[in-house]
């Protein structure tokens, strides 16, 4: 007697309904983040000035002409934080891509399999989530050499076992739902099982936790170019920029504080798109 | 318990080898070699040869990596290349001025999530609170360091802002400036302390308060749909009633996790605050270490910050225990 | 009479999901007297909780509640009042019991502390007299020591020790085993007359209602339908739907060679029914004016209660139906082939008590069970919760391995499942079309082939062919119950497996699921093994019932002689823990 016969009501995407879910700070954000995008693949035709060169007299405070101001050797600090946000973001969200693929991946094989070979990475899995990542990708930094490759590959070590996880969980847990043993007893299987039943599952959490954290790898790889472990001298990681223009805060404020405020607006922009990807997701 | 305890020291067991062979690794991967490093650049190939026998590098791997355990179990952690002191002695010098620090900033952390979950519970829609927070919680340490420097040291002239303590010379029996001012009876020298702690601890405190004032806040949220809450406004309780005896202790066990993760992130960020302040800590000391490519100290560091971190997350772990009944040990 | 302790006054409720208003009660008038028992009756979605929650001032605020009309609890008016006033009335003169006792208890919290909360009393005392056994220990526990009546019959006493004027009991026995249920039921009449308070027992189950109350209100589409004497309103209903009610359910008495009479299907609810009847889309006598005046509640002839239909004296008798429908085809049971058979199955599972390295002990669930369907043959298997019949089924379907024991199936085709929560069954991001086709591609059949084949299964079980693309959560349950069922008999299998289908639905929506798999399972010659708690349910489809305690089966035979001549003593708790319209009336 609830047999309602309901209109389908698929396919209707309508903007009010997603800005009332999404909100329009989250939805801000995720215009933001595809700036961002745009920006850094597109930086060396955005800088207003060479750079690497000396443009201008050193020191300069902001002004019309140089926005941002010029460094101690009259490089325009816009047109290098321009290039910083390319030196910051891609690399970011390669880490994050490849964390997210490898790490679904390992966690699939291991919540498909079940048995000793969950069991097994489970235990590395654990054992890389509680050793302090932070500090020991800062020593394999160190000890590899500094570097945006080295410290690129040196947070991967680290972020990919999250991922594992979320996906080793999300798939376990949907294996007791109904719906899969249902298919199971339908004859599913295999690779069609694990395609077209699980995984569809698994990657709503899997992005969800992706974009939050792309704030997360921009704060660590600022931080690392920050202690000196990213690309050396003349190029312009944001991280970098402020920590060389450190002693020239009560002077030259601008120098240190405006590359650390794009860094902010990154992180900013970017944790509001995950939190606006995170409302639409779940309410699908 | 005991069952517990025995479990969860045999992982504490496996994590410290793991993370010291993970240093162990990282140390003979370096491109320098030590035995020409001790030997001098000029001494002849047979010399280095000599030495590098009575290093011992000639072992296999895992001999050396069994002396290098041998090492560790006897408090040797090597010699800081920069310092030219064992690393364990400079490690005891420097770690009590990082310690304070950061147990301050835990406070501090923990003190604001509170306020911050209850400022964000009653003001349950409000975009500017939500921006706010995301805002803060998007602050990269090193800018937060900065401007809390360049507007209450440098422009308001409030907070000192650099340095432990404004006098020099200055040594109690603990290292930790805040007691020892009492113990000695110059109850001065630990104000002039605090003073010194509120700004970096501030700017430690700042990433902690924001992820675990989130955490505390979506953990209540969802408990608060709970069937038992809906109990306890049925028997007419106070929403305050409810939220406190009701509500925190059972949304306790995500946010202590989180402050679990967060101790992992405040050793990260002692390097950076203790950079701009200063600070002569482990965290400086660390830093210095990078700069001059002293590996054997920043893994040393690393070593002790990891031990550190593992025993805070089982003392994470006993705690989520004790505020739920049905996590048992 | 006295004065009514509680009186509700065209109370309408609208609540708002997803920014869309829905008016869930609409112009509710009732009194309650002093220690009466009044039982709230409908289906899922007629509003009947919402009537408690408004009582207590529960509301949940994210739904923007409007309250209009009036309820006047012991002199104190709810609508509109102050946060304070409610909480008051809530402490001292408004208390409820819930749904849900495991979800209602602050797991936190020694069960001691969370009564001393509620009230004065002493607690002890209090525990003891709902039948709790060593009170003291109990106070003294956190909740997640206890079974599920435990914690109901805990909650009952933290409600009860304030003296309330009225207590709210919410399906509080839905969640647990019949013969703990009578036992609560009992309990809850024997407090509510020792402390004069009233109550206002909320139910779906109209034999439940029979067994409690003094007078039973059944409301429709948030409106009250009927009002009455309990034994006046299911002897003689004077609304349809009512009349409705009392034909669909079925009981040990119910014909069990036809199929069972069921309500009209809803098809299509009307978009605005201010002007009209609200069941006039479903109703059996409908007439032209039902579309264009609201009914008022009336005195009918029926009774000395009131309806509101404008055509109650047409109204048919609740039973008169059972002669017109065709026999069931004889059974097509062959005595001779074997569909199942389970030889000494036995299964435990690791939820025992830790031992010292933290390892938890097996706890047998099953206890060498042998169990032999033969094919066209149907087995109810019947037990209470815990007594290990869903892992029977899932050992028969090979979703489970037993730890000893064989399993034997003659069968090519893999048994199929029927599941208790069919719209967990369907996966979400899949069209329901693909997934009752996923049992057709070992066949290799052409696209086009397996398309008709989809749609001829989705007909057999009444699916609308236009739902083939449609994902789950456009469907309703019932609809979802039904695809589950077209997928499992798309490739008809010999052996169909159903894990408690009905236990989830609404009296007429499970007789009609229960007319669908009688009518399958004979159309293929499938054999079937039923898993239920409903031992009514159970002699309806079954051709056998056998009986499962702790694991073992304890009796085993033909439905009408087992139910007549219970040999086991479970199995005669069980008969007698079944509330029946025809025993209560008879008292």
């Amino acid at each position: 007697m609830t047999d309602i016969a309901v209109v389908p009501a698929r396919h209707r995407f309508n903007w009010a309904n997603f800005f009332r879910r999404v909100g329009w700070l989250e939805t801000v954000g995720i215009a933001g983040v595809l700036l961002i995008t745009l920006v850094a693949l597109f930086a060396p035709w955005l800088t207003p000035f060479d750079p690497q060169l000396r443009v201008d007299a050193a020191y300069l405070p902001p002004t019309m002409a140089h926005w941002f101001g010029t460094d101690e050797i009259g490089r325009d600090l816009f047109s290098r934080v321009i290039l910083g946000v390319q030196y910051t973001w891609l690399p970011g969200l390669g880490v994050i891509v490849f964390s997210l693929v490898f790490g679904s991946i390992i966690g699939l094989v291991a919540g498909a399999a079940g048995g000793r070979i969950d069991m097994v990475i489970q235990r590395v899995i654990e054992l890389f989530l509680v050793l302090p990542s932070t500090l020991i990708a800062l020593a394999v930094v160190a000890a590899l050499g500094p570097g945006l490759f080295n410290t690129m590959i040196a947070i991967a070590i680290f972020w990919w076992p999250w991922y594992a996880r979320i996906s080793r969980d999300e798939i376990r847990r949907l294996q007791t739902r109904p719906h899969v043993e249902a298919a199971r007893v339908a004859g599913v299987r295999g690779p069609r099982l694990l395609l077209r039943y699980l995984l569809p599952g698994a990657i709503p959490s899997l992005l969800v936790a992706a974009t939050l954290d792309v704030a997360n790898i921009i704060m660590t790889m600022s931080l690392m170019s920050f202690l000196g472990l990213g690309q050396p001298a003349p190029a312009p990681e944001l991280g970098a920029m402020t920590s060389r223009a450190l002693d020239s805060l009560t002077v030259y404020w601008w120098l240190p504080i405006l590359p650390a405020v794009v860094i902010f607006f990154m992180c900013l922009l970017a944790n509001l798109a995950g939190d606006g990807i995170r409302a639409a997701l779940r309410g699908a | 318990m005991l069952p517990y305890l025995a479990k969860r020291s045999v992982s504490l067991v496996v994590v410290l080898l793991a993370m010291s062979f993970i240093v162990f690794c990282l140390q003979s991967i370096i491109p320098a070699d030590p035995a020409r490093a001790i030997a001098g650049p000029t001494a002849p190939a047979a010399t280095v040869e000599v030495v590098r026998q009575q290093l011992g590098l000639d072992d296999p791997m895992l001999v050396q990596y069994g002396r290098f355990l041998s090492n560790l179990v006897h408090g040797d952690l090597g010699t800081s290349v920069r310092t030219r002191q064992p690393i364990a002695e400079d490690v005891r010098k420097y770690l009590p001025a990082s310690a304070e620090l950061a147990l301050v900033a835990l406070v501090f952390g923990i003190a604001l999530a509170g306020l911050l979950a209850l400022v964000q519970n009653t003001m349950q829609n409000s975009g500017w609170v939500k921006l706010a927070i995301v805002a803060a919680g998007s602050t990269p340490i090193f800018l937060s360091t900065l401007l809390l420097v360049y507007f209450l040291w440098f422009r308001l002239g409030w907070l000192p802002g650099a340095g432990r303590l404004s006098i020099r010379r200055f040594s109690g029996p603990t290292g930790f400036n805040l007691l020892d001012g009492f113990l000695v009876g110059r109850p001065e020298v630990s104000l002039d302390a605090l003073l010194h702690l509120i700004l970096p601890a501030l700017a430690l405190a700042l990433p902690i308060a924001v992820a675990v004032g989130r955490s505390l806040n979506g953990a209540l949220h969802d408990v608060m749909k709970q069937t038992y809450i809906r109990t306890g406004r049925g028997k007419g309780l106070s929403e305050t009633a409810i939220v406190l005896r009701h509500g925190l202790r059972n949304a306790a066990s995500a946010p202590l996790a989180m402050i679990g993760l967060q101790v992992g992130l405040l050793f990260g960020n002692l390097l950076i605050v203790e950079r701009v302040f200063s600070w002569p800590g482990l965290g400086l000391y660390t830093v210095q270490a990078f700069a001059t490519s002293d590996l054997p100290a920043v893994l040393g560091v690393s070593l002790v910050f990891g031990t550190f971190y593992i025993l805070i997350n089982i003392v994470v772990e006993v705690s989520q225990s004790l505020a739920d009944p049905r996590i048992g040990l | 009479m006295t004065e009514p302790v509680l009186t509700i006054k065209d109370l309408s409720v609208v609540l708002s999901r997803d920014g869309r208003a829905n008016r869930v009660l609409d112009g509710i008038s009732f009194d309650v007297a002093p220690g009466e028992i009044i039982a709230l009756v409908g289906e899922s979605g007629s509003g009947k909780s919402t009537i408690g929650l408004t009582l207590q001032g529960l509301l949940p605020k994210e739904s923007e509640p409007k309250i209009s009309g009036s309820v006047l609890l012991d002199g104190v008016e709810i609508v509109g009042a102050k946060p304070g006033v409610l909480r008051a009335a809530r402490r001292q003169l408004v208390r409820a019991v819930s749904q849900d006792p495991m979800g209602s208890l602050n797991p936190t919290m020694t069960i001691g502390r969370q009564m001393r909360e509620s009230g004065v009393g002493d607690i002890v005392d209090w525990l003891g007299r709902t039948g709790l056994p060593d009170p003291e220990r109990i106070a003294d526990s956190f909740p997640h020591r206890l079974s599920g009546g435990q914690r109901q019959r805990v909650l009952i006493a933290m409600s009860m020790m304030t003296g309330p004027k009225l207590l709210i009991a919410d399906e509080p026995t839905t969640a647990l085993d019949v013969t703990i249920q009578a036992q609560i039921l009992d309990l809850l009449r024997k407090l509510a007359r020792e402390q004069q308070t009233a109550i206002l027992f909320v139910t779906h189950d109209l034999s439940v209602a029979a067994s409690l109350a003094d007078r039973v209100l059944v409301l429709y589409a948030g409106r009250v339908a009927e009002i009455g004497g309990v034994r006046d309103v299911i002897r003689n209903p004077a609304h349809p739907y009512s009349a409705g009610l009392l034909s669909a359910r079925f009981d040990f008495t119910s014909d069990r060679l036809r199929p069972l009479p069921t309500l009209p299907v809803e098809r299509s609810r009307p978009r605005d029914a201010t002007n009209a009847c609200a069941y006039a889309h479903r109703c059996p006598i409908v007439q032209e004016d039902c579309t264009t005046i609201r009914p008022a509640l009336r005195t009918v002839g029926n009774h000395s209660g009131a309806a509101a239909c404008l055509h109650a004296e047409q109204t048919p008798a609740a039973t008169d139906t059972s002669r017109t429908r065709p026999l069931w085809p004889e059974s097509v049971v062959q005595r001779s082939a074997v569909a199942l058979e389970l030889f000494q199955i036995s299964k435990g599972f690791a939820t025992g008590a830790k031992n010292f390295w933290g390892v938890r002990a097996p706890r047998p669930v099953l206890k060498s069970v042998d169990l032999t369907i033969r094919q066209g043959e149907c087995v109810a298997l019947v037990g209470e919760s815990g007594s290990g019949k869903s892992t029977i089924l899932r050992i028969a379907a090979g979703l489970l391995k037993p730890d000893s024991g064989d399993v034997s199936r003659v069968d090519k085709i893999a048994p199929q499942v029927v599941f208790q929560d069919a719209v967990a069954a369907l996966t979400p991001w899949l069209s329901v079309g693909e997934q009752i086709g996923e049992r057709l591609r070992p066949l290799g059949l052409s696209a086009e082939e397996s398309r008709r084949r989809v749609a001829e299964a989705m007909e057999l079980v009444g699916l609308d062919v236009g739902l083939m693309q449609a994902l789950p959560s456009e469907l309703s349950g019932g609809q979802c119950q039904r695809a589950v069922v077209a997928r499992a008999v798309v490739v008809p299998p010999k052996l169909l497996l159903c894990d408690e289908p009905i236990s989830a639905m609404d009296v007429s929506l499970a007789a009609t699921t229960l007319n669908l798999l009688g009518d399958l399972r004979r159309r293929f010659g499938m054999a079937m093994l039923f898993v239920t708690h409903d031992l009514a349910a159970a002699r309806i489809i079954a051709d056998r019932i056998a009986v499962l305690q702790h694991g073992e089966l304890v009796e085993d035979g033909d439905p009408d002689a087992l139910i007549a001549a219970p040999k086991a003593a479970y199995t005669r708790a069980l008969i007698a823990a079944m509330p029946s319209l025809h025993t209560e009336l008879a008292q």
